[in-house]
């Protein structure tokens, strides 16, 4: 890790509800341009971890900073303005609003303009408008053939797919840093599954470091440099892929046994 | 100073009486709340349509020229069309206007209940009184005053709030010592988890606005038989007063409605006396601001209430 | 809107008909567009001038009472879309709503009559209005807004009811724990009697038809008119920005919104206070209309009338709104026998709405029962069909899946 820059630095994370430890002193590093993944078995606190991170739940001790600056005790939205972008478990899109419009909500937190300002037509307003069209644009890029031809429809007509891509689409359009991935598999089918893989490599490629759950292990294997695995709100280990594959307390507590991972 | 210490035991009995009608209409806010997570906008007219149905029993048997009954089982009559009445119509209100509902978003079944508000002031309004409609108190109950030290208040006042008490000491007990009360609280925390454990939520559901509607009928024929007059906008005000105090106790909590209602009624004498007669009603209001902001789960409520 | 040009057993239909077999979604697309609006405002402009024919060469009398219905119609029109956008746009109950257009009255009231011998002209009175409208929305919902959604509600509701008890109470100087505040014969609000001889609106004489001080009910519904124009206006831009997006996403799932950055409490309470500020203005419009101020005006069987104009029209749609107030105002006047009936009538109108049609005759959006999307308010519309799920149907080949992914790996360039 000394060799990477870190991004995500989590430290001691701990939230309890009321005699309920969720997650107990967690800690990990994410370096910048990794994609890492979060796995374990149902309960174990992965999806806890999101909500603390991304500040919708709020943690009982520890921290969490992105590039150095503290996200515990930040509101949500703040979070996201420092670099913080994540799908749901249970797919949040907008569904009455369109495509276009959950995915220009994805600029709110960069672009600058006012409930007065938009009213007349403020130079600013307008300009900021025409570039989160852009970079909406832009993000459309990754999912040509889905969401282009339904850029108008309300999002709930779209088929169960397009929603997790427009989700994760809507999250690209937020320029994070640090993306959040919560179980995007799941539901897919092996060709979806690809697509998937695909898809999360070139967001790396742009530059984007990834966390994400997920239970599919094969794609887990597939995409990951690091994993970290957690049980019962603690970290069991953390490491490579084939390491952590191995490891006896993993295997024990998760994967079973004999899971043959063809690459 | 001494003004205040001469006064403070008239306003506290006389707080503690209106407290006391509070208290019964809290409980039923605070019983559907719990259940259905809904503010029942309708059950403060409720409420005043039990007023009214004592008041026609009332009417009937003194001015009407039907047997003379003796008084006391007149108003035997008037309490049991009162809760017999606003229960059927609690229940009735959930079956056509909630439970098609019962699914959506919080914020649905609130408006069909202001719309049910409306419907319920209407037709009394238009059918049977835009007005005050007097209530034949003094052939019903005697007028008799006790004076107790310096304290005075009327003897009905007095008895209807032991009778208020008794009414909401049965509630405690069923909600808290039977096995439907368990059912009640069971569905309360978990509607789907109560379900599966065998519980039928409709009926809970059912039961449900029938006691809350019930207590609310006793309290209109409270009201009614404390002031003598009744009006289509009765429930308004007391909705208000009545959803402050369920607030206060911890709107979910069954024991914290009671508390809130007194603690209210009390509040809101103390100021009405001491402070200002014109502006009683804005206690209510400021106590109730003043709840949301220091501590919005009430005094006895454990429910988060902030935004996560 | 994906208006397909459909050839149903060889027959072309025309955009009117595709347009009405679309939904609700279609027309309100259609309404909403400067083609239609800008004439049916113009056209909406020349009521008084057709009346005032009819009355000039064939003597009709009733002219006057029209005009007067058509400028209550809009100012109707203008709250409807006032309480549009707390409810439609941004998901807020608002139920102490018709309070503020209340405080708009009783504050231009207090600024342009005898009561407190001050009177304004036109541009100071309507800052004063605004700022005092703002000042009590703020009031009201800075504490509520940090709790759950059925609690603005209630709090809402016991505003309401507390601004009728202060209008009514301070017709004399409060008394508190014994001291009297203010002089003597200090009569802010009227009481029972309300305001009277309240100035009407003082225009700059630069316009035509109606310079100087505004008299006639006719100016009075172009002013109305001109408002519901102005605030379809601010609804139809707001829609299309940044501010409108964050509304509609807070109605529709707080923490996603949250999540993508929107600042829930801000934009809550600004779009509270808009529409708090507009219901005020058009309640200052109104004092100087018919020249009083009464408590009687502002309670909460208005706000329902309100809200059952808006979801009638239906939710969150602009023409929608529009049309709910002009059906709400215009219907008992028709059926005049059961005007006694009014509330009646269209509480029970309200309470079938909100069960078997609760996204109105026009709206895209309703609280039907939420299904698994999630949400406050949901989705209910015929527009489009749900597509069909992609069971790997298309990717039969290999070298489709391995161009498909192609697709994808390869980092796009940007222009």
């Amino acid at each position: 890790m000394s060799d990477r820059q870190v991004l995500l630095d989590v430290r001691g994370l701990t939230v309890t509800f009321g005699g309920l430890i969720a997650v107990d002193g967690l800690s990990f590093q994410v370096g910048k341009g990794e994609i890492v993944s979060l796995v374990g078995p149902n309960g174990a606190g992965k999806t806890t971890v999101f909500n603390l991170i991304s500040g919708v739940l709020r943690a009982t001790h520890g921290s969490a900073r992105l590039l150095g600056q503290e996200l515990i005790g930040l509101p949500v939205h703040r979070v996201t303005h420092r670099g913080v972008a994540r799908t749901f478990q249970n797919n949040r899109v907008f569904p009455q609003l369109t495509v276009r419009e959950n995915l220009l909500l994805g600029t709110h937190h960069w672009t600058r303009s006012g409930m007065l300002g938009s009213l007349v037509f403020w130079p600013r307003a307008i300009r900021a408008e025409r570039r989160a069209q852009t970079e909406v644009d832009h993000a459309i890029e990754l999912f040509r053939e889905r969401l282009q031809p339904r850029l108008e429809d309300p999002a709930y007509s779209l088929s169960y797919a397009n929603r997790r891509r427009l989700e994760i689409a809507r999250a690209l359009v937020a320029m994070p840093r640090l993306l959040l991935l919560d179980e995007p598999a799941a539901g897919m089918n092996p060709y979806e599954r690809l697509e998937l893989a695909g898809l999360i490599r070139a967001m790396r490629d742009r530059g984007l470091t990834i966390l994400l759950i997920e239970h599919h292990m094969p794609l887990v294997m597939d995409i990951s440099s690091r994993v970290i695995v957690m049980d019962h709100g603690i970290k069991i280990t953390e490491g490579r892929p084939e390491e952590v594959h191995q490891d006896p307390r993993v295997v024990e507590a998760y994967l079973g046994r004999g899971v043959v991972v063809r690459r | 100073m001494d003004y205040f210490l001469q006064n403070f035991p008239q306003q506290l009995i006389n707080g503690l009486e209106t407290g006391s009608l509070y208290a019964l209409v809290a409980l039923g806010y605070t019983l559907v709340y719990g259940i259905l997570q809904m503010l029942n906008f309708a059950h403060g007219d409720v409420y005043m349509v039990g007023a009214f149905l004592a008041t026609g029993v009332a009417v009937l048997f003194v001015h009407g020229s039907v047997a003379a009954l003796p008084a006391a089982v007149v108003v035997v009559l008037m309490v049991l069309a009162a809760m017999g009445g606003s229960g059927l119509l609690g229940i009735a209100i959930e079956r056509v206007a909630y439970r098609p509902l019962r699914d959506s978003n919080r914020l649905a079944p609130l408006i069909t209940a202001i719309g049910v508000s409306l419907l319920l002031e209407s037709v009394v309004q238009v059918r049977i009184s835009p007005g005050t409609v007097l209530v034949p108190t003094n052939a019903l109950v005697p007028q008799v005053v006790a004076h107790i030290g310096s304290v005075a208040t009327p003897v009905i006042a007095l008895v209807l709030m032991a009778l208020a008490v008794l009414l909401m000491v049965g509630l405690d007990l069923f909600v808290f010592r039977t096995r439907f009360g368990a059912a009640m609280r069971a569905t309360a925390q978990d509607r789907e988890a109560a379900s599966f454990m065998g519980i039928d939520v409709n009926r809970v559901i059912v039961v449900t606005f029938l006691l809350g509607s019930a207590l609310a009928g006793f309290g209109g024929v409270l009201e009614g038989l404390r002031f003598s007059t009744v009006d289509f906008f009765m429930g308004y005000l007391i909705g208000i007063k009545a959803f402050t105090a369920a607030v206060i106790g911890g709107i979910g909590n069954v024991r914290g409605a009671m508390v809130g209602g007194f603690l209210l009624g009390v509040l809101e004498s103390l100021g009405g006396g001491f402070v200002s007669t014109a502006f009683q009603d804005t206690f209510a209001f400021m106590a109730l601001i003043l709840v949301l902001l220091l501590r919005p789960q009430g005094l006895f409520g454990e429910r988060p209430v902030e935004r996560a | 809107m994906t208006a397909r040009t459909e050839t149903i057993q060889g027959e072309r239909r025309s955009a009117l008909r595709q347009i009405w077999e679309a939904g609700p979604y279609a027309w309100n697309q259609a309404l909403i567009t400067p083609v239609f609006l800008v004439p049916f405002f113009l056209v909406a402009a020349t009521v008084p001038l057709v009346t005032q024919y009819f009355v000039d060469n064939y003597g009709w009398t009733g002219g006057e009472f029209w005009v007067r219905i058509a400028a209550t119609c809009a100012m109707y029109a203008a709250l409807a879309l006032a309480l549009n956008l707390a409810v439609g746009y941004a998901g807020l109950l608002n139920l102490g709503f018709i309070a503020f257009f209340g405080i708009g009255s009783y504050t231009y009231a207090l600024v342009a009559s005898d009561q407190l011998h001050v009177h304004l002209a036109l541009a100071p009175a309507l800052l004063v209005v605004v700022l005092v409208t703002m000042f009590f929305a703020l009031l009201v919902a800075a504490p509520s807004l940090r709790l759950r959604g059925d609690y603005l509600a209630i709090v809402t509701l016991a505003f309401g009811l507390i601004m009728r008890e202060l209008t009514l109470d301070l017709d004399r100087p409060p008394v508190l724990v014994g001291h009297q505040f203010g002089p003597t014969g200090l009569n802010l609000t009227g009481g029972t009697e309300g305001v009277h001889l309240v100035d009407p609106l003082r225009l700059p004489d630069a316009f035509p038809l109606i310079h100087g001080a505004a008299l006639q009910s006719r100016t009075y519904y172009w002013i109305f008119l001109g408002l519901t124009a102005l605030f379809a206006y601010f609804l139809l831009r707001w829609r299309a920005s940044r501010t409108g997006r964050a509304w509609m996403a807070l109605r529709e799932d707080e923490i996603a919104a949250r999540v993508m950055g929107v600042n829930s409490y801000r934009y809550r309470l600004m779009a509270f206070t808009a529409s708090a500020v507009m219901a005020g203005v058009v309640g200052m419009v109104d004092a100087a209309y018919i020249h009083n101020a009464f408590p009687g005006n502002y309670d909460i069987q208005q706000t329902v009338l309100v809200f059952i104009m808006v979801i009638l029209g239906g939710l969150a749609s602009i023409p929608g709104a529009i049309f709910g107030a002009v059906i709400v105002t215009v219907l008992p006047f028709i059926l005049q026998p059961l005007v006694l009936y009014k509330y009646l009538i269209f509480a029970v109108i309200l309470i079938a709405l909100m069960i078997f049609r609760p996204q109105g005759l026009m709206g895209t959006v309703s609280m039907r029962p939420r299904r698994a999307l999630g949400g406050t308010l949901e989705l209910f519309t015929e527009r489009v069909e749900p597509e069909e799920q992609e069971v790997g149907a298309e990717a039969a080949s290999t070298a489709e899946v391995e161009a498909a992914s192609g697709a994808i790996v390869a980092p796009p360039q940007r222009e």
